[in-house]
């Protein structure tokens, strides 16, 4: 009943729809289900250091997996080499402990750039840098687990407190960690002209990890359109489903994306492989003066919480009581804050739009992108837990 | 931030600890730097003032700037579009030239996507004709060049992990710079490559080769703004120091983008030898002027000899706004701060010495100098024209207003022409309304909403210039000290806030509004009738254009803030009949529910917190301003010797010494607490609270007194005459902070502790308060 009354909503709001998507919708609502779903979260930052909040987030939330990118690889067209860059600096996951997918951002410069004795070297240096990475994160568990062990809880709060060395308890604890990743994922927006490039790539990946599963990236366009961007030679495929207007596209509705523009990409069910999907979990405010844009402001919560400056106008809509400065820009009295992110009737959308074409079973993760507490107390745990089980 | 209270400072009040002197110290608490509290309200500006941002008058090393002057490299790009054709864009060239990284412009071309990467560029476009290979193949080149000294790469190494992972691998160069200098057959780009070769020469530490370089290429074609870069890298490659100084020099007043870094080069202690080098007036004003440029001390001598030289030039202006900004500092800082010194201090400054004679010294000092520059000005002015003309006569009036010459200020403001650029225009409505704040009656209307328009005026221009902040806040700082003057302690009250508020233009530690922020002025000024126009005005409904913007982010979004501190004000005067009528028109849960009330309203005010030994003190009494205002009448009323006991006890806790000094005040004690340097020492002000009681216990004292004369009971008179006792005790203390002051004027006991410990020695009280310290004050 909600499902109709929401299908009838979205008609009288918009009555350009597509009809596709009402099949869609009603094609979704009527699947009955008899699955759960890996729930799942992608971190992108360039340090992961959870603290008691990010636990009590994964534990309530149940997220069980996590996509962690570990290092991009772009071409340097000086040294003519593909070469790695922006490499995570830490990984310290406190008391989760969920398990982890090393991901690596490949441009489709190094694709189309290197020759194939490059793209094996290529695949063996990626395999030895997971490794190495996943060292380093163990290193980092078991310093954790020797220092546990080492100094009861609260022993520093004692009067008799002293400090001492545990380089031995954490290299027994050490030897105990082994780096056996489960799956590697590979992030790439390939194109018709490096597809073979880069499915070759991939295939030198799956050399490299042996007891591993390997995963790629599908973007919605190499989705609808299978047959030109080809199948990547991989375990599974992690579908997109976001970023489908350029930001800057200020004339966009939602750069985010929209319920309507998905559906016009998961046109078909005839992806030939297995696949997780990825769903948007952010959002920016847009600042205007006078209908005119000034700026995006990635981080407004401290301004949006402070009720004596800005007015609440509306759901998404917010004006300015006095004059600040919110990173570097001098905001006016008077400036329009939009708040952009995907609604909760939009994710609803298009979930029902992935579970009508795709199918979802209790081993298909559902990612959100990205693990940020700001964008997970934004929407809400509970909400996003109704989401997870839509599916 | 919450106000900092000190609740262990606190408790040492909690037993009969009779110590000699208190003097509580907060050293080095709370302090911004000394730039961020300098006022400055000149800030008119000529057009070329940019490239001389970092020079303007600073308590830092160098004025704080954000924004660097682009115009050398737009010079750059109009050469190139000069050279292939008026159908580019300037702004594309701009884009590759300094926007672009080397890796992704070099990768576009390799991957023969220049085209697609920088879509309708029109540079790009040009240079993938084929009649410009050679153009295109210069800005390969260069690019790489930029690529290979740029040290904060993005690159990594396959090998490494962790923080010393970054790696840049070089671009091959070859070093053939000669080989492309010779083959290349356009003299724009032979210049170019010689340009290139230079700066790698100079970085490679050959700087016969720079000087080689130069005088080849650039002595015979200087029509190129990579001339006085080149002669910038000439300079800094010769021993010769006055020699490097002079080119040094030329750099300065030939190009924008190396002023800051000549003045980092530039050797001081050479002017006469350096002089001996120019060639002309216009030469020798330069060099003056930069030798002038960081002087932090009065400098009308080099101003004097600048104008003999170059009379309407940038940098005389410049000089000129420096020193008015240095009078500002020193005469509106010390001024308008609450602990303010000039932020420029001369070495030597003895600070923690007797600094009020010295201040007062320095005074008369500043406003002599003042004066000698307002009279040079003054006899210049006639002689200048234009721009310049404008620019000094905004000068002369600030002087004329820092030296309280307001109608001579006014005229000089009006003589500023119509024409004058919108800086000076700004400047002229900041001086106007310094006229108005000064001379016009500032309860009217129509005189505050012409203030607001002055005020906006400014407010306008601080997008493009961060630096105004810096104005407002000082422009509201003086706003604030002439309404208080006027008797408008609310207005007064608001600008400051304001002016806290621009400080820094960001918001800071002391602008994020809680509680206190909001009545904090308020509580060190204001009366009840103060507070009464403070309600009003936030409760009105179509408020003016000057009060809607004086009350944007200041004025409190609760009215019971302002309702606690209007009873508060009514209880330190005694008036308690208008403190319950005050109290009791606010929610009952108000002191739960805000500030710090629950923390230190939660003892019983009716048991003197000093009777009290630690463990028997309870916090689990809850308090509530309005029951504890209407008892005190009903014991006032009562008028017996139980009720003038209990309220006799109240009046003690109320004190700085009870358990409930809440009631009376925001924060304990003033001394150098945050709340103090924001809103200034209000120990003088604590003082009065009560008639004195907050520190010195007088009514505290006159109920015990009354509860002993009309009391029949022995136990009741034992205690009212040992809190007599306590009462004098710390009374007597109030004052005395040194031991010296003590033997002066040592405390004697009076006639209370010796009836307490003869009359009635039997009494329960005394049993249970008699103790050896006690004791000791009657031998």
């Amino acid at each position: 009943m909600l499902i109709l009354i929401q299908i009838c909503k979205y008609f009288l709001n918009m009555k350009n729809i597509i009809f596709i998507l009402l099949f869609v919708v009603l094609n979704g609502a009527t699947c009955e289900k008899e699955h759960g779903v890996v729930r799942s979260f992608c971190y992108w930052k360039t340090d992961l250091n959870f603290e008691k909040e990010d636990d009590s987030l994964i534990r309530n939330l149940d997220v069980k997996h996590m996509y962690v990118r570990f290092f991009d690889v772009d071409w340097n067209p000086y040294a003519k080499e593909p070469l790695p860059v922006a490499t995570i600096r830490n990984i310290r996951l406190s008391e989760s402990n969920p398990d982890i997918t090393p991901s690596i951002f490949i441009t489709n410069e190094v694709v189309l750039r290197s020759d194939k004795k490059q793209l094996d070297s290529l695949a063996t240096r990626i395999a030895q840098r997971v490794q190495k990475i996943g060292e380093k994160m163990n290193e980092t568990k078991a310093d954790k687990i020797a220092n546990a062990i080492v100094y009861p809880k609260d022993y520093y709060k004692k009067e008799n407190y002293k400090s001492m060395n545990y380089d031995s308890v954490k290299s027994i604890e050490l030897a105990k960690l082994k780096v056996d990743f489960k799956e590697v994922l590979i992030d790439c927006d390939w194109t018709e002209k490096s597809k073979n490039n880069y499915f070759y790539l991939l295939k030198q990946i799956k050399k490299g990890f042996p007891t591993a599963q390997v995963s790629a990236t599908i973007r919605l366009w190499q989705y609808k359109y299978a047959s030109k961007a080809g199948i990547p030679p991989v375990d599974k495929g992690l579908l997109m489903c976001y970023n489908l207007t350029k930001p800057e596209d200020f004339k966009t509705k939602n750069s985010i994306g929209t319920s309507q523009e998905l559906a016009q990409y998961i046109t078909h069910d005839q992806y030939k492989l297995k696949l997780d999907i990825a769903l948007p979990l952010y959002s920016w405010a847009v600042v205007f003066r006078g209908n005119q844009f000034k700026g995006i402001l990635s981080d407004y919560d401290e301004l949006r919480n402070d009720t004596i400056k800005l007015k609440k106008v509306s759901d998404t809509k917010y004006v300015l009581q006095d004059d600040v400065v919110v990173e570097q820009t001098y905001l006016r009295n008077g400036d329009e804050i939009r708040i952009e992110k995907i609604s909760e009737e939009e994710l609803e959308k298009m979930i029902s739009i992935v579970k009508s074409k795709i199918k979802i079973d209790n081993q298909t993760r559902i990612t959100f992108f990205s693990f940020d507490k700001k964008y997970i107390e934004d929407y809400g745990t509970q909400n996003i837990s109704s989401y997870y089980a839509r599916f | 931030m919450e106000p900092k209270i000190y609740p262990a400072i606190m408790r040492v009040f909690s037993s009969l600890l009779l110590v000699l002197c208190f003097q509580v110290s907060f050293a080095c608490g709370w302090s911004v730097s000394a730039e961020t509290s300098r006022l400055v309200l000149f800030k008119a500006q000529r057009e070329g003032f940019f490239k001389l941002t970092p020079f303007y008058y600073s308590a830092d090393s160098y004025y704080w700037t954000n924004t660097f002057s682009s115009v050398d490299r737009e010079l750059n790009c109009v050469e190139w579009k000069k050279k292939l054709g008026n159908q580019i864009d300037t702004k594309d060239v701009h884009t590759i030239l300094y926007e672009t990284d080397g890796e992704q412009f070099e990768t576009a071309y390799e991957t023969k996507t220049l085209k697609r990467a920088f879509e309708k560029n029109t540079f790009v476009e040009a240079l993938l004709l084929p009649k410009n290979k050679a153009f295109l193949k210069y800005i390969l080149f260069a690019k790489k060049l930029e690529y290979n000294s740029n040290e904060d790469v993005k690159w990594e190494s396959w090998e490494q992990i962790g923080y010393n992972s970054k790696i840049n691998r070089l671009a091959d160069v070859y070093n053939d710079f000669d080989e492309r200098i010779k083959s290349a057959k356009d003299p724009f780009l032979k210049q170019r490559y010689a340009f290139l070769s230079l700066r790698f020469n100079f970085y490679d530490k050959n700087p016969n080769n720079v000087t080689r370089l130069y005088d080849t290429y650039f002595t015979t074609n200087k029509n190129t703004i990579l001339e006085p870069w080149a002669l910038y890298y000439k300079a800094l490659g010769i021993d010769n120091l006055p020699l490097q100084n002079y080119l040094l020099s030329k750099v300065f007043d030939s190009c924008e983008e190396k002023s800051f870094a000549v003045l980092q080069h530039y050797n001081w202690k050479l002017t006469e030898e350096t002089l001996a080098l120019a060639q002309n007036d216009q030469e020798r004003s330069v060099i003056l002027s930069i030798e002038s440029f960081r002087n932090p001390a009065p400098d009308l001598k080099t101003i004097e000899e600048v104008y003999k030289l170059s009379p309407n030039s940038i940098n005389l202006s410049f000089l000129i706004g420096r020193e008015v900004n240095k009078l500002e500092d020193w005469i509106f800082t010390p001024q308008y701060t609450n602990y303010g010194s000039p932020s420029v201090t001369f070495e030597g400054t003895d600070w923690y010495g007797d600094y009020a004679k010295a201040k007062d010294e320095n005074l008369s000092k500043d406003i002599l100098y003042l004066r000698e520059l307002e009279y040079f000005l003054i006899s210049i002015r006639e002689q200048t024209s234009g721009e310049q003309k404008d620019y000094i006569t905004a000068a002369i009036a600030q002087l004329c207003f820092m030296d309280d010459e307001i109608d001579l200020g006014k005229k000089y403001t009006n003589m500023i022409s119509d024409k004058a650029n919108a800086s000076i225009q700004m400047q002229k409505n900041i001086q106007l309304a310094l006229v108005s704040l000064k001379q016009d009656d500032l309860k009217s209307e129509k005189v505050q909403n012409q203030l607001f328009k002055y005020f906006d005026s400014v407010e306008s221009l601080v997008e493009t210039d961060y630096g105004l902040f810096k104005n407002l806040y000082s422009l509201y700082r003086i706003a604030s000290a002439d309404f208080y003057k006027q008797g408008d302690r609310i207005t007064a009250g608001l600008l400051m806030m304001k002016s806290d508020h621009k400080n820094e233009g960001e918001y800071s530690a002391y602008d994020r509004p809680y509680f206190y922020s909001y009545i904090g002025y308020f509580d060190r000024s204001a009366t009840t009738e103060d507070i009464d126009r403070l309600i009003a005005l936030q409760q009105k409904k179509e408020k003016t254009p000057f009060e809607k913007y004086i009350c944007s982010g200041t004025i409190a979004p609760n009215i019971n803030y302002y309702k606690d501190l209007k009873g508060t004000i009514a209880f330190r005067n005694n008036n308690l009949e208008l403190a319950y009528e005050t109290f009791s028109s606010m929610p009952k849960d108000f002191w739960e529910k805000n500030y710090s009330f629950k923390d230190y309203l939660n003892e019983n005010p009716f048991m003197p917190k000093i009777l009290q030994k630690e463990k028997e003190r309870k916090f689990d009494y809850r308090f509530n301003k309005t029951e504890f205002i209407a008892k005190l009448i009903q014991l006032k009323k009562q008028n017996t010797a139980a009720s003038n006991l209990q309220l006799a006890h109240a009046y003690f806790n109320v004190s700085y010494l009870g358990n409930s000094w809440m009631m009376v005040a925001y924060d304990w004690t003033s001394g150098e607490s945050y709340i103090d340097y924001v809103y200034g020492d209000n120990s003088d002000y604590e003082k009065t609270y009560q008639k004195g009681n907050y520190y010195g216990l007088t009514m505290a004292k006159l109920y015990y007194e009354k509860a002993l004369k009309m009391s029949k009971n022995n136990n009741e008179k034992a205690f009212a005459s040992l809190m007599i006792f306590e009462c004098n005790y710390y009374n007597h203390y109030t004052n005395i902070v040194s031991a010296e002051e003590e033997q002066k004027n040592p405390f004697k006991t009076g006639q209370e502790l010796n009836n307490f410990y003869s009359l009635y020695k039997t009494t329960p009280t005394f049993k249970k308060y008699d103790c050896p310290l006690l004791r000791a004050f009657i031998n």
